[in-house]
């Protein structure tokens, strides 16, 4: 009888696990919801001011210092973004594992760390590596002000002098149940990735209402703070895909072992019915001989 | 003429026709007509009134605060840092946002750079105030 009691309880507790992996699918795909639509309502702002700074850079001839490769890269800060909390499949562990992969094969750079997210410190801090600056709770907190912060922060440390280029590692939301680790530079901003078509139509009498080297300024903080709040954007809704599929499979696996559980507790059940029945039947049959 | 508007947080207006335009300049405000020439301007905080082309008069508001516009052949972008409508906003927390401002700007020990996202903050916050009267 113990066998079957034992079985009862591992049903009873795999049936709460997958309730509770259950609720944690239907929280990540509603917050999913919610980071996708951040993320298409960012595109147009994102385009167009592309657009406008290309125009604005392009018609005028104007370089500007955070527009200018530098010959050699010398001092590089990467920025890792990862979430907080775990139970997302490989999303940190992909992330992490690229970035570490980068500064293995980077030696020649003098690399520095910005970390976005508990679980890239955790990881590198494993490996003896710290950041200068972190940054925790993304998901909860993303606003545009607050990517300003960090735009801004950044921006400064590359105008000292301080960094040769920034680049940002991070997950590209591609669809609910795909994301992908990429690379991107960010520091100097690259304008051949600007679309090209406008610029014909682009009138060379252009009035402006201020310098066109302040304008191209303001421009550059706005399009570098865009793409800060576009990859933190992505992220997280990188994240919530991954969480989701994550405890989708999750959710599955219960119910399989559930399955499997209440075949055997059924087994073990009859089997036991039918050595009562024997006994009960065998002892008829011993008393009719008397 | 068609009047685009877009935030970081969400599209305002996309390609509507409107017949006439104000929009708060840096320097002063901007008035725009059908076939004004090319122009590039960034933004003050202010209210934005435009004019749908099928009524007759009465301009809707906008706040919008800190960001661009570009004037193309009848086309008419604007890229602002926030956009809010009258209907979004409410009066009493901008109230108290303002006086939670003004309170941050008597410390002494602010830095400039703290005193000028304050006080941007400050002017935002005016703007919608104004727009609420």
């Amino acid at each position: 009888m113990s066998g079957l009691k034992k079985i009862r309880t591992r049903i009873s507790s795999v049936k709460n696990t997958e309730q509770i992996t259950q609720a944690m699918k239907m929280v990540a795909a509603a917050r999913l919801r919610k980071a996708q639509e951040r993320i298409l309502n960012l595109r147009p702002y994102a385009e167009n001011i592309l657009s406008v700074m290309a125009d604005v850079a392009l018609s005028c001839n104007i370089s500007h210092p955070l527009l200018k490769k530098k010959e050699k890269l010398e001092k590089v800060l990467l920025v890792v973004l990862t979430s907080d909390k775990g139970l997302c499949g490989g999303f940190n562990n992909n992330i992490c594992r690229f970035a570490e992969n980068f500064y293995h094969s980077h030696k020649e750079y003098e690399l520095d760390f910005f970390f976005i997210g508990k679980k890239a410190k955790s990881y590198f801090q494993f490996r003896g590596i710290l950041p200068v600056d972190e940054m925790f709770q993304l998901d909860k907190e993303i606003s545009y002000p607050l990517a300003g912060k960090v735009a801004h922060q950044l921006m400064e440390n590359f105008s000292e002098g301080k960094y040769d280029g920034i680049y940002f590692i991070y997950n590209n939301f591609q669809s609910a149940i795909s994301q992908k680790v990429v690379k991107e530079i960010f520091l100097p901003v690259d304008l051949s990735a600007a679309p090209l078509q406008r610029q014909k139509s682009f009138s060379k009498d252009l009035i402006f209402e201020i310098p066109p080297l302040e304008l191209l300024e303001n421009l550059i903080e706005k399009h570098f703070t865009v793409q800060v709040y576009r990859c933190m954007c992505e992220s997280v809704a990188a994240e919530y895909g991954a969480r989701m599929s994550a405890m989708e499979n999750a959710t599955k696996n219960a119910q399989d072992i559930i399955s499997r559980l209440t075949l055997t507790f059924n087994k073990m059940r009859q089997s036991s019915i039918t050595t009562e029945l024997i006994e009960v039947s065998s002892g008829a049959e011993a008393m009719k001989n008397i | 003429m068609k009047l685009t508007i877009v935030t970081p947080e969400k599209i305002v207006l996309d390609s509507t026709s409107v017949k006439e335009l104000l929009i708060p300049g840096i320097k002063g405000e901007i008035g725009i007509l059908p076939g004004h020439a090319p122009l590039v301007s960034t933004l003050g905080s202010g209210v934005l009134k435009y004019c749908l082309s099928n009524e007759e008069k009465g301009f809707q508001e906008i706040a919008v605060s800190w960001g661009y516009c570009e004037v193309q052949a009848d086309t008419v972008v604007v890229l602002a840092e926030s956009a809010e409508t009258k209907k979004e906003l409410d009066k009493d927390k901008v109230g108290k946002a303002l006086e939670d401002i003004l309170k941050k700007l008597q410390d002494p020990y602010l830095s400039p750079e703290e005193m000028r996202t304050l006080q941007q903050e400050e002017r935002k916050q005016r703007t919608f105030l104004r727009l609420l009267k």
